[in-house]
């Protein structure tokens, strides 16, 4: 027969702040964060270059809106 | 634990990253695929013909988060909320200094938008269906959108993921519907052609302002990259899914909003109702219902989660509450009526706040010592002085100071005519306070080390063959002098 006893409450903050500590701990060796063999693949430097091509054809877009193409209609 | 990860200030870990590209890409649409889309989109069709406008609203929208996504690749590397990775370039009590402002109030303001919108759109289908009075209250439906909106974040912020798989692509198929619907009744050789009266009589300047309101969007993202970033499974993901999802994506689903503006001639989406049948109004409720509630709870997200990283032993329901200050928005409706300014001041402070961010992660080579983050007190490696980093906030002066300068946000006055209708205020003032804090942190912190401590490195233990994690110096990251 089940009895009313009493049981420790939860913690769940006291719980997640020591698996925070825990985690501080451990997250290089887990993550190896930057790291070619990381499980969270890294995204490479070069990716750059491609952001920066991306970004100049954007500005080229605008460009093209201001000069050209707004007279069009206006 | 992984569903205390999402809603806490914990590390996420490998193990728990549950988002690919695909998913990240449709939670940051059904993100931005909201009110704030509709009314940003309704401004830039109010400022030129549909195709510049259509090109306005991509680049306004994409080329700003080009620069900010790479805070994207930081958090998800270390899968740890902004505003404690923030504490690395401002310091934890400059931290403290910035969040109630450029993060609560910040945040509670957007979240008001969704929120007015829903009460004023149900409130406008009301009008339509003759029915008036207390049930037709914008203000009623207005709170009723916040309740629900807090409701879902309350019972399971990790729930909200799987809710985006069917969200978004409804939400995205009622705008097709809307825009095709909206092409039918006014026609598309008159809607490309229709002249907007635009916020300046010329044109040029008009483009210009309306590209400050896509741009002013487009860095205001600075502090939700860690909403879902710090879940993804790779870097990538974290960079380009936060792009593509508010950047062309946003920039091309603003169409309707366009749209619109060019037919009704005014700045409020509302006005895409008009003319419509009963069907269609049911299903502007739908997209309204869905995109609205869902983008309420994204922003109500951020506030919750800063507010427990700030107070830890804070209760959930407790951080689910503080977004409550909404419903004083729901009734003063300032940040809705006046929504280009409220955006151009986005622009002219979140725009340099997240510049000066990236260039600092850059400089610190996307590596921080995460037990130092986690310990802000006098000492830690990230205290700076006072708990400040007084050259991040120089450079945010200067370049917010010059961003006002040339178009304040509360005037909407310009101060170079000609330079502003070429280069703007946002971008330049973002590359200005870039410019300033690289400089003042190569000549005054890097050679001293100071907010550039010894990290764990992993990258040794492959060339040495060894299991231990060797710490270290920065030193011989190249940062500061040996």
């Amino acid at each position: 027969m089940a009895t009313s006893q009493s049981i420790d409450p939860i913690d769940v903050n006291q719980m997640v702040l020591e698996e925070t500590d825990r985690r501080l701990d451990t997250y290089y060796e887990l993550a190896l964060p930057g790291d070619e063999d990381s499980p969270i693949e890294p995204m490479g430097a070069s990716w750059v270059w491609f952001v920066i091509i991306i970004g100049v054809a954007l500005y080229a877009l605008w460009l093209i809106g201001r000069f050209i193409i707004l007279p069009i209609y206006t | 634990m992984a569903e205390e990860a999402t809603k806490s200030r914990l590390v996420a870990l490998p193990g728990e990253r549950t988002l690919g590209m695909r998913d990240m890409i449709m939670i940051q649409i059904s993100f931005s695929v909201a009110t704030w889309m509709l009314l940003t989109g309704a401004y830039i069709g109010f400022s030129a013909p549909f195709w510049p406008a259509m090109i306005i609203s991509v680049f306004g929208t994409t080329f700003p988060l080009l620069y900010h996504a790479f805070l994207g690749k930081m958090v998800t590397r270390w899968g740890v909320d902004q505003s404690i990775l923030a504490r690395a370039t401002w310091g934890p009590v400059g931290t403290i200094i910035l969040l109630p402002f450029f993060l609560f109030l910040m945040y509670i303001i957007w979240t008001s938008i969704p929120v007015v919108m829903f009460g004023r759109t149900v409130n406008q289908a009301f009008s339509f269906l003759g029915v008036t009075g207390f049930w037709a209250d914008a203000r009623l439906w207005g709170v009723l959108a916040f309740c629900c909106s807090a409701l879902i974040l309350w019972k399971s912020a990790a729930v909200l993921f799987w809710f985006f798989r069917f969200v978004t692509p409804t939400i995205v198929l009622v705008l097709i519907l809307l825009t095709v619907r909206t092409v039918v009744v006014y026609g598309w050789d008159n809607l490309v052609h229709i002249i907007p009266e635009g916020f300046d009589p010329n044109p040029d300047m008009s483009y210009m302002i309306g590209s400050e309101v896509a741009i002013g969007l487009g860095f205001s993202w600075v502090f939700c990259f860690s909403i879902y970033g710090r879940l993804a499974k790779r870097e990538k993901v974290g960079y380009f899914g936060s792009l593509i999802g508010w950047g062309p994506a946003w920039g091309i689903l603003s169409a309707p909003a366009i749209l619109a503006a060019l037919a009704a001639g005014v700045t409020d989406p509302v006005y895409l109702l008009e003319g419509a049948n009963g069907v269609w109004v049911g299903m502007y409720l739908v997209f309204l219902f869905g995109a609205n509630i869902f983008s309420a709870v994204c922003t109500m997200y951020i506030v919750s989660l800063s507010a427990r990283v700030l107070v830890p032993k804070l209760p959930w329901s407790w951080a689910v509450l503080i977004n409550a200050l909404v419903i004083i928005l729901v009734f003063w409706t300032a940040a809705y009526d006046q929504f280009n300014k409220f955006i151009t001041l986005v622009g002219a402070t979140f725009g340099p706040l997240g510049g000066i961010m990236v260039v600092d992660y850059m400089l610190k080579r996307y590596r921080v010592n995460l037990r130092e983050l986690y310990t802000p007190k006098k000492g830690s490696a990230y205290w700076y002085w006072w708990g400040i980093n007084p050259y991040a906030f120089i450079a945010f002066a200067v370049g917010a100071g010059f961003d006002i300068w040339m178009y304040n946000p509360f005037t909407l006055a310009v101060a170079q005519p000609e330079v502003f209708k070429i280069a703007g205020a946002a971008i330049p003032s973002t590359l200005l306070a870039s410019l300033v804090y690289l400089v003042l942190s190569r000549l005054f912190l890097m050679p001293k080390g100071i907010g550039f401590p010894e990290v764990p490195l992993v990258h040794s233990r492959r060339a040495s063959g060894t299991p231990a994690v060797p710490q270290v110096a920065l030193a011989e990251q190249g940062a500061v002098e040996a």
